[in-house]
């Protein structure tokens, strides 16, 4: 029986962070395609409800194994740690570089060229970004990862996440004007 | 008890007959109905040739209602009881119908009803059951072209319609006698009926400008999955906002008072479309008005002159292009094509400003009015079951972020826009006061942060939650979207397992009560029997549930379930095929749920059997392509 045990084991997958995207793409589109509501258009009521609840959680799933921030928080929660809502970091040297990566971004909105310069801070976010992502992703490779250090990194992983979404809507709001 | 006939697998329990299901565009300015037929699909037409039914409906008198061209004609005569556009009007408040304001020439009811009513020669009424009369029409219309019953359709929505605009377009199609197969996207319809057309693969933009809304969504293409990575849109814009910037200048050149009659903005905005459609081809065009008995206006207008009014219009859809593409994590040079949908895409301006910004050349050279219902058509023939080989598959999004009210008039999110659908996420909650029962829950659509600038949703009132100590509770509430983008809540006090009542309270929407109101008085219940009507539609629902229900057990009763198990159901069944054949509307429907009831085990275990057949095929084809791998 397939028991919906979590995420990895709905796509038939190891229980890993490093994953083939696009097998989970392939495995994703498989399984909706049995499991979608349009499928049971003309079935009984029972079978509608079935679809919408299963096509629900594949799409949720999918969802959450394919952002790598969710699925190490995910992978996280798997192993005992529950992430926490307003965790805080104390580390000096990580406070002084989001401040100055804030600053950065602040001062490049009011250049004269302010798109590019926008531009400019994202590439620059998205470089620590991806050095943090390969941090957490080497963690998870260890034979006995340290959860409580991966989960410092994903706590950092998630603030550059969010001023990454700052700075998009910046460069929506400079494109619009 | 009569059993079963088990038939071998692979033979079907009864002839594989065509189940008529059509596709129905339901448009702001225009309304068009589709069917497959024969294996070609086409829009039908009405017994004069015409294949498109303006939006409009004339309220004459209790006893007549005019639907279409005929209504259109006299839009201006009879400015009060000719609803157009009523599209615009759909799953919106009082308020924000007043906030359109002056632009509407109607009577609206001032009562405490959240949804506008409008007063009629016939009477009272909602927007639902105004396009109720249009669907109606096109229902009429495909039933005696294709000589029968239908199954189903599909009704088509602007993808970036809010929840409440999704909900009031279902209630219309249910009020109007259709069995909604299923809400379907604009441009989604539009990519399914060009993609199969085409055979394109790759990542497309369906940019999708009608009379009142737009949309523009980012689709992957892939061997019949269409697959929705991002939407955006406005669904308050328009060719209409463009025919009324031109009226406004025409008004401001004749010197015609922002008081006018009825009558005479009626004719203004009449005027207008005509001008704009007349310079899709010609350079300039000139516009004769009569105000009243004596007096009267002449001038010209250039398509230079109305490239210059129009222009900030279509600078507006620009915006909601770039959130779409950065949304889908797609740039513009990764696009296969840009598809133009909707009747004012022909105009010239507006093909250029999108020729420019995607910097390709759009495809205009689909029917960009009847594509969408197309769509709706090839959708709905494959719901119906005409094509059980059928691969096709379309995975949509939902346009808005879903939210909760929190401390402070503050929104959490708790679906992000362009979420895949159906999807369900649950969220718990705890009680702040010792021995607390209820709780209310406010939910919202939108992007914004505060509550005020998001559109209220509905109110949920949580009771008989068990008595318990302050912050001990824990309620978990579930928010299930559908693949129609409607929303669904549920919840449960985990400690106790008690699931709590829900009161649904829709912030725009007309209640249950009320749909049946308007039932009850709609314009022709004279000849229609509201009690004939209840009891043939749960017989209908009879003979699908048998029907369903049978050509599963054929299939796998023999591998999934023991002799009690099939007994029990087999019992089920046939107090619901007696019952069937009773007049007892209300008997019926017990015993379905009983059926239901007793299957549910049943169908859960199909589903995993066929969720495991899925997955082994799968790795059955991967280990093939390893192998092939291996071997080159």
């Amino acid at each position: 029986m397939a028991v919906m045990q979590n995420h990895f084991s709905l796509f038939e997958l190891p229980l890993a962070f490093d994953l083939d995207l696009a097998e989970l793409s392939r495995r994703y589109l498989t399984l909706q395609k049995t499991v979608h509501p349009d499928n049971f258009a003309s079935g009984t009521e029972s079978e509608r409800l079935q679809a919408v609840q299963r096509a629900g959680q594949v799409n949720d799933a999918f969802a959450i194994l394919k952002s790598p921030l969710l699925r190490a928080q995910y992978l996280l929660t798997l192993n005992g740690i529950e992430p926490e809502k307003n965790a805080t970091i104390s580390e000096p040297s990580f406070l002084m570089q989001q401040m100055e990566m804030r600053e950065s971004l602040e001062s490049a909105s009011a250049k004269e060229d302010a798109l590019t310069a926008v531009e400019d801070a994202i590439d620059e976010i998205d470089d620590v970004y991806r050095s943090f992502l390969n941090k957490i992703k080497n963690g998870f490779a260890e034979a006995s990862p340290d959860y409580r250090e991966i989960n410092d990194n994903v706590l950092k992983l998630q603030f550059f996440n969010r001023l990454r979404n700052e700075a998009e809507t910046l460069l929506a709001d400079l494109e619009n004007k | 008890m009569a059993l079963l006939q088990i038939t071998e697998p692979g033979e079907s329990t009864a002839p594989h007959q065509h189940r008529l299901a059509i596709g129905i565009d339901l448009g702001t300015t225009n309304s068009l109905v589709a069917a497959v037929r024969s294996g070609s699909t086409e829009t039908l037409a009405d017994e004069n040739g015409r294949h498109l039914l303006p939006s409009v409906v004339r309220c004459v008198s209790k006893t007549e209602i005019i639907v279409g061209a005929e209504a259109l004609a006299a839009a201006s005569i009879d400015p009060l009881n000719t609803i157009v556009s009523v599209k615009r009007l759909m799953g919106r408040g009082l308020s924000d119908v007043k906030s359109l304001g002056a632009k509407l020439p109607y009577d609206f009811e001032e009562n405490s009803s959240s949804v506008p009513l409008i007063k009629t020669a016939a009477g009272v009424h909602s927007p639902v059951d105004i396009s109720a009369e249009i669907l109606k029409t096109l229902r009429l219309r495909a039933e005696q072209t294709l000589g029968g019953e239908l199954t189903g359709a599909v009704i088509t929505v602007p993808a970036y319609f809010d929840e409440a605009q999704r909900q009031a377009t279902k209630d219309a199609a249910q009020m109007a006698g259709l069995n909604v197969f299923r809400l379907l996207n604009e441009p989604t319809a539009a990519a399914v009926a060009y993609g199969l057309d085409s055979g394109s693969e790759g990542v497309v933009v369906i940019f999708d400008l009608g009379g009142g809304t737009f949309d523009v969504s980012v689709l992957r293409l892939n061997k019949g999955i269409f697959e929705v990575l991002a939407t955006a849109g406005d669904s308050a814009l328009g060719g209409d906002d463009m025919d009324h910037a031109i009226a406004e200048w025409m008004m401001s050149e004749a010197d015609i008072s922002d008081d006018a009659d009825h009558a005479t903005l009626r004719q203004l905005m009449q005027h207008a479309r005509q001008a704009k459609e007349t310079l899709t081809e010609q350079r300039s065009v000139s516009i004769q008005l009569n105000i009243d008995n004596d007096t009267s206006w002449q001038g010209s207008l250039s398509r230079e002159k109305m490239n210059e009014i129009i222009l900030p219009l279509i600078k507006q859809t620009l915006r909601p292009c770039r959130q779409a593409l950065r949304d889908a994590g797609i740039s513009k040079d990764e696009l296969e094509n840009v598809v133009m949908v909707g009747g004012s895409t022909r105009v010239p301006l507006v093909r250029e400003q999108v020729a420019a910004f995607f910097n390709c050349e759009p495809l205009v050279d689909i029917d960009p009015d009847k594509v969408v219902a197309i769509g709706a058509a090839i959708q709905a023939d494959v719901l119906a079951g005409n094509k059980p080989d059928d691969e096709m598959l379309l995975l949509d999004v939902i346009p808005l972020s879903l939210g909760l009210e929190t401390m402070g008039g503050l929104v959490e999110k708790i679906i992000p826009r362009n979420t895949t659908i159906p999807i369900a996420r649950a969220q718990e909650f705890t009680t702040y006061k010792d021995g607390q029962s209820a709780m209310s829950v406010h939910v919202v659509q939108g992007e914004r942060e505060v509550v005020d600038d998001c559109r209220s949703l509905a109110r949920f009132e949580l009771r008989g939650i068990p008595p318990m100590v302050a912050g001990s509770a824990r309620i978990q509430v579930t928010f299930q979207v559908d693949a129609d983008g409607l929303l669904n809540v549920t919840a449960l006090e985990k400690n106790s397992g008690v699931v709590s009542h829900i009161e649904v309270k829709p912030s725009y929407g007309l209640s249950e009560s009320e749909i049946e109101q308007m039932l009850q008085s709609s314009f022709d219940h004279a000849d229609e029997d509201v009690k004939l009507r209840k009891l043939r539609e749960q017989q209908v629902e009879a003979d699908r549930e048998i029907l369903a229900l049978e050509s599963a057990l054929a299939d796998d009763a023999d591998v999934l379930l023991d002799e009690e198990e099939l007994s029990r159901i087999m019992a089920a069944l046939s107090i619901l095929k007696a019952e069937r054949e009773g007049d007892d509307a209300g008997l019926i429907k017990q015993c379905i749920n009983k059926v239901e009831e007793v299957c549910s085990f049943y169908v859960e275990r199909r589903m995993n059997r066929n969720i495991e057949r899925a997955m082994a095929g799968h790795n059955v084809e991967e280990f093939k392509t390893n192998l092939k791998q291996k071997n080159s």
